[in-house]
């Protein structure tokens, strides 16, 4: 919201400080300023001019050539707007002054002719942004004066950060940034100026009735006759202008400007539209042209204004086409009312509809404003048209009364809250400064909250600890330790765990660590070729392909991994991040941790990848929880795994996670010559996996004897099966037993690989002898030899 | 035979003498005192010789036999002196200024490294880390802490909604209301994690950041509490002394609420671009624990008090890393993200 200084000055007299203290202690006492803007700095040297003199120029048809009167001299200049006439007098920048865009003017040659200064548009002079011709001034201004002699150009806006006042309705208009400005400097505050409606208690009501009072606790109109013609008083427009409002013309811009001086939102209807004023809720979907052209679909329970039955309003919103005030309106309707917060703001949002009022209204306003900004607004429409009629009493219609808000707090609960004693006087000094009237008695204090203040802000101790302290300072509470009870809780191995294993992805296996996003991009896995089962949908995605909660991170992985093949031959990476499921639609998410490990290479083979993720798995496992890991066959489940070459990583009857070499069709959909392979792991899983003990085994004191045999086996014959078959094998001196390697090049016969594995063995009571070593060899090649396998 | 016992002792001690390897030194040790070394074949031989004869030979023999191995294992200490002074030499072609082999480390995100260090501080405090879900509900997200349906802050948190009604959770804030449900009071913990708004994304904004929140309730608990405990934090992340400011912030979960300044730490607080010329870097909400929120999750409000606040962990990763483009971090782009090598 855009606060104007000038403004702010009609309220509270800040003479002796310095407008950067101003915001400064603003800042730090009440809400945040985003911005400080000096207006009409970049405006100097321009004068009230008059035009005596305006012929057209020989050779351009847009362009004249006029003279005007600066006070001083007579000068030349060039004039391109239609408007410029004999006579009239307009703000004219002298050469080496300034306006907007031009930096400094100087004498120029346009077309042959000389011209010397400029005839300003408003927008020149920054106090619009209509640039409908030279601006023209009131006929009394006088030629050589400075226009800022005239025009309240010269001010300060400050940029107070909406979300900091959210909880704030009465720092929504100047009057209230005023109160807390007098506070915080403790200067006296003026009230604005009203109008006491003399003569009128006597005069006809209004007809307005209100069906549904709790959403509108207080209604008040009043007709105003013979408001055509007057126009809004420069000033006013260049405030309204400064605070981001465009002037319109006299009515709409007075309820603008009442807006932004009290809070307090209003509406003119045109009066030959409004017979019996009925404030009811929608009982059913209407459709309603709002005035800003939409044809708009009000939903049930919707707050509007009626005129019988025909609705004329969206309550606290926007006003309709089918009763708005035009150049023909001569008569006026105005309403002025307390409509619901929370009310107001879920109508807004079900028809997307923000608008300066609802943000007004859906703060919880003070329902003692809309009798006052009548009252302020009648004064100063009479000071734009003296001739206006009042034609009704102020009808007010006030069914639910604001609760009185009172709130006992005693000293030594504010100094245990504060952790700082602050003097009972300084205390009642504070609050009364924000209009909080208080009463002591010994260390309690009852404080009676004002009415601004009790719509929802206030209503707690806490909140008032909140205003002592705000006023009070915060940088002179002296900080301080705790003394605090020890209570641990519980540690949280989980977090320790995930921080093991990316310690041994990236510092063993030379992993990188990378961060996705929880949602599917739809465009990368249709250009992938992915397709999946994930359900879980977004309603307001940010792009409407990202509106699908992952239900696994191979894709996301994939997906930086697409991004990296363009700059590396060869990278790892992984994240720990969140899936998501739900076991049917609406249902509730099903959310856990999973691990996605990727490998992506151009130069090794995908099996390489797929064993170098096995060894890493079984690492990593090993280290964590001291046990050694089996895998089993797998069914792809999903369309990037490879129907053959993928597996199920198992501890015990439980399946951890998978490996699996990335599909070739996908593969090559994301690269042409990179390989992938992924392991996913639910972290869950490991969580659950109990850490083995460490069983210690006193080292034999008798050498240990190791034999390599290699095997000749048929090439279809997987690891697993030979493996298995040797475990079968028992013997007492054999200790252990060990896969070395697999050879299948030269020198086999066909279908043959050669497989071999190293047999430990030894005694702890002896020397093994020579005979015993044969003895197990003969007896081991003879087991193996009747399963089919040959010594090699 | 006593001649050839002095023959064979000259020619083999100059030998020995001679020889310039432990290799050749062998052989003649063999030569001479092996199984069937000329002096062990001598002595082999003695029994065949008689009386006095026997009586002579045997004792020149046995004489040269001592000679010869002290010589031999004289000599071959000589020798192997030689060969480590040698292998000292510069002509071994060693050159110390070779790359090592290559171990490559790889790194963890930014956000990580952060994460970490500020869980090492707050556990060191005595602080407990909980997590809590990234797909909450609109109790723990708003409702718990205070910010009731078409309540107006709910604008400050642009929320992504699923189709279950459900919602990605705006901050971390939920975890508080989850650990106080679960642990009652008295409670210190800290909870971070990835947070979501509906926020368009550019060098500055993300829609998925990471958050870190603090909260401690105990009987008299102060704002003074707070602003101690926020110095020694902000102190021990920038490992050095800083100043800060408090000032009103508004947050419905806390009242009353602040926005945290630090004195910029480039400038010191004389004004520079980092600070947009304030001097001061807006940091961290926080704020005392609203009444409304320990009442929701059954704490006496009259009895216990409490402070809470939250981290940007992707702001100050930024900040101590000096990344200016947030994009960076969701990005998966190992250009930048390999810098972070393990630490």
């Amino acid at each position: 919201m855009n606060i104007s200084l000038n403004w702010i000055k009609d309220f509270v007299n800040l003479d002796g400080i310095d407008v950067k203290d101003i915001w400064h202690r603003f800042t730090m006492s009440a809400a945040e300023v985003e911005d400080v803007v000096e207006k009409g700095r970049d405006i100097q040297n321009v004068v009230v001019g008059k035009v005596i003199d305006v012929k057209p120029h020989p050779d351009s048809k847009k362009l004249s050539i006029c003279l005007v009167d600066t006070g001083k001299e007579v000068v030349q200049s060039l004039c391109g707007a239609p408007n410029v006439k004999v006579g009239i007098k307009v703000p004219f920048a002298l050469a080496g002054g300034s306006i907007k865009k031009i930096e400094k003017i100087g004498k120029v040659k346009v077309a042959g002719e000389e011209s010397n200064g400029i005839i300003c548009s408003a927008m020149e002079i920054g106090i619009s942004d209509s640039h409908e011709g030279v601006m023209i001034l009131p006929g009394e201004f006088e030629a050589g004066k400075s226009i800022k002699e005239y025009l309240n150009i010269d001010d300060i806006i400050i940029e107070v950060d909406n979300k900091s006042i959210t909880h704030r309705p009465d720092l929504w208009g100047h009057y209230g940034i005023a109160r807390e400005m007098a506070a915080i400097f403790g200067r006296r505050l003026k009230k604005p100026e009203i109008d006491e409606l003399p003569g009128t208690s006597e005069l006809p009501g209004l007809d307005i009735e209100i069906r549904d009072s709790n959403k509108c606790s207080r209604y008040c109109g009043i007709e105003i006759r013979d408001v055509k013609g007057g126009t809004t008083p420069l000033d006013m427009q260049i405030r309204l202008y400064y605070c981001g409002m465009r002037p319109i013309e006299p009515i709409v811009d007075l309820t603008n400007y009442i807006m932004l001086e009290t809070g307090q939102p209003m509406h003119a209807f045109d009066r030959r539209f409004i017979e019996k004023l009925v404030v009811d809720s929608t009982k059913e979907d209407i459709v309603f042209n709002t005035l800003d052209g939409v044809e708009r679909k009000i939903p049930p329970d919707t707050l509007m204004i009626y005129n019988n039955d025909t609705p004329v309003a969206v309550a606290g919103i926007m006003g309709g086409e089918n009763s708005e005030i035009s150049e023909n309106t001569m008569d006026l309707f105005l309403e002025s009312a307390s409509f619901n917060g929370y009310s107001t703001r879920k109508s807004s949002m079900l028809l997307g509809l923000r608008t300066e009022a609802s943000a007004r209204f859906e703060k919880s306003l003070d329902p003692l404003l809309p009798e006052i900004s009548i009252k302020r607004f009648v004064k100063l429409l009479k000071e734009i048209k003296s001739d206006i009629n009042i034609t009704s009493r102020l009808t007010d219609i006030f069914p639910v009364k604001p609760a009185h808000i009172e709130i006992k707090i005693d000293k030594p609960y504010i100094d245990k809250y504060i952790g700082h004693s602050i003097e009972d006087k300084k205390i009642v000094d504070i609050l009364n400064s924000l209009e909080f009237s208080v009463t002591q008695n010994g260390d309690e204090f009852n404080v009676k909250v004002p009415g601004f203040r009790a719509t929802r802000d206030i209503s707690i101790k806490a909140d008032l600890v909140e205003e002592i302290t705000r006023i009070y300072g915060y940088d002179n509470i002296e900080p301080e330790t705790v003394d605090v009870i020890l209570k641990p809780l519980d540690f949280n191995n989980v977090r320790l765990t995930e921080h093991k294993i990316r310690d041994i992805l990236a510092i063993n296996h030379n992993i990188n660590e990378i961060h996705s996003y929880v949602w599917y991009d739809n465009d990368f896995n249709k250009r992938a070729g992915i397709i999946h089962d994930a359900r879980l949908k977004l309603i307001n995605p940010h792009a409407k392909n990202m509106d699908i909660l992952r239900n696994s991170m191979v894709p996301s992985m994939l997906q930086a991994a697409e991004g990296n093949a363009r700059f590396f031959d060869e990278y790892s990476i992984f994240e720990i991040g969140s899936i998501f499921n739900i076991d049917k639609k609406g249902g509730e998410c099903k959310e856990n941790k999973s691990l996605c490990v990727l490998l992506a290479s151009r130069t090794l083979n995908e099996d390489s990848l797929f064993y170098k993720l096995k060894s890493i798995v079984s690492h990593m496992i090993k280290v964590l929880k001291k046990i050694e890991i089996d895998f089993s066959e797998k069914k792809p489940e999903y369309v990037w795994m490879h129907p053959a070459k993928s597996i199920n990583i198992k501890w015990e009857d439980n399946i951890l996670g998978y490996i699996s070499v990335v599909h070739p069709q996908i593969c090559k959909n994301i690269d042409r010559k990179m390989k992938f392979a992924v392991m996913e792991i639910d972290m869950r899983k490991i969580h659950a996996l109990s850490e083995n003990e460490i069983l210690y085994e006193e080292p034999s004191r008798y050498p240990e004897v190791y034999l390599d045999f290699s095997f000749l086996v048929n090439s279809d014959i997987p690891y697993d099966k030979v493996n298995e078959d040797i475990e079968g094998f028992k013997d007492e001196i054999l200790k252990s037993l060990k896969f070395i390697d697999i050879y299948t090049g030269k020198g086999l016969p066909q279908n043959k690989k050669s497989m071999t594995f190293r047999f430990t063995i030894g005694s702890s009571e002896r020397t093994l002898s020579s005979g015993e070593i044969d003895e197990f060899t003969n007896k081991l090649l003879d087991y193996m030899d009747k399963l089919g396998y040959t010594l090699r | 035979m006593l001649d050839r016992i002095k023959a064979l002792g000259e020619g083999a001690i100059n030998e020995i003498r001679a020889s310039e390897s432990r290799q050749d030194l062998e052989k003649l040790r063999v030569g001479l005192l092996g199984k069937k070394g000329e002096l062990t074949e001598i002595l082999k031989g003695l029994k065949e010789l008689d009386g006095q004869m026997r009586k002579e030979v045997g004792r020149e023999a046995n004489l040269l036999k001592g000679k010869l191995t002290r010589i031999i294992s004289q000599k071959a200490e000589e020798l192997g002196q030689k060969e480590v002074g040698k292998s000292l030499g510069m002509d071994t072609g060693f050159d110390f200024s070779l790359p090592g082999t290559e171990l490559p480390v790889g790194a963890l995100s930014p956000i990580t490294i952060v994460q970490r260090e500020i869980e090492k501080i707050f556990t060191g405090m005595g602080f407990s880390i909980v997590d809590g879900p990234e797909v909450e509900d609109d109790f723990h997200n708003f409702e718990a802490l205070n910010i009731p349906e078409h309540h107006p802050a709910r604008d400050m948190q642009d929320t992504y909604w699923l189709e279950n009604g459900q919602l990605l959770r705006t901050h971390t804030s939920p975890c508080q209301v989850r650990a106080m449900f679960k642990y009652g009071a008295p409670l210190k913990i800290i909870a971070p994690g990835r947070c979501f708004r509906n926020e368009n994304v550019d060098a500055s904004h993300e829609n998925t950041f990471f958050q870190l929140e603090g909260m401690m309730i105990d009987k008299n608990i102060s704002i003074a509490n707070l602003i101690y405990v926020m110095k020694l934090l902000l102190s021990e992340v920038f490992k050095r002394a800083v100043k800060i400011r408090l000032r009103p912030g508004y947050f419905p979960f806390v009242e009353p609420g602040f926005e945290l300044d630090l004195n910029c730490l480039i400038c010191n607080g004389a004004g520079c671009s980092t600070c947009k010329r304030s001097g001061w870097i807006e940091l961290l909400p926080c704020g005392m624990v609203h009444p409304n929120v320990l009442e929701y999750a059954n704490i006496d409000p009259e009895v216990y008090t409490g402070f809470a606040f939250g981290l940007g962990l992707t702001r100050l990763a930024m900040m101590k890393y000096g990344i200016r483009d947030i994009r960076v971090l969701n990005s998966g782009d190992l250009r930048s993200l390999k810098q972070f090598a393990t630490v």
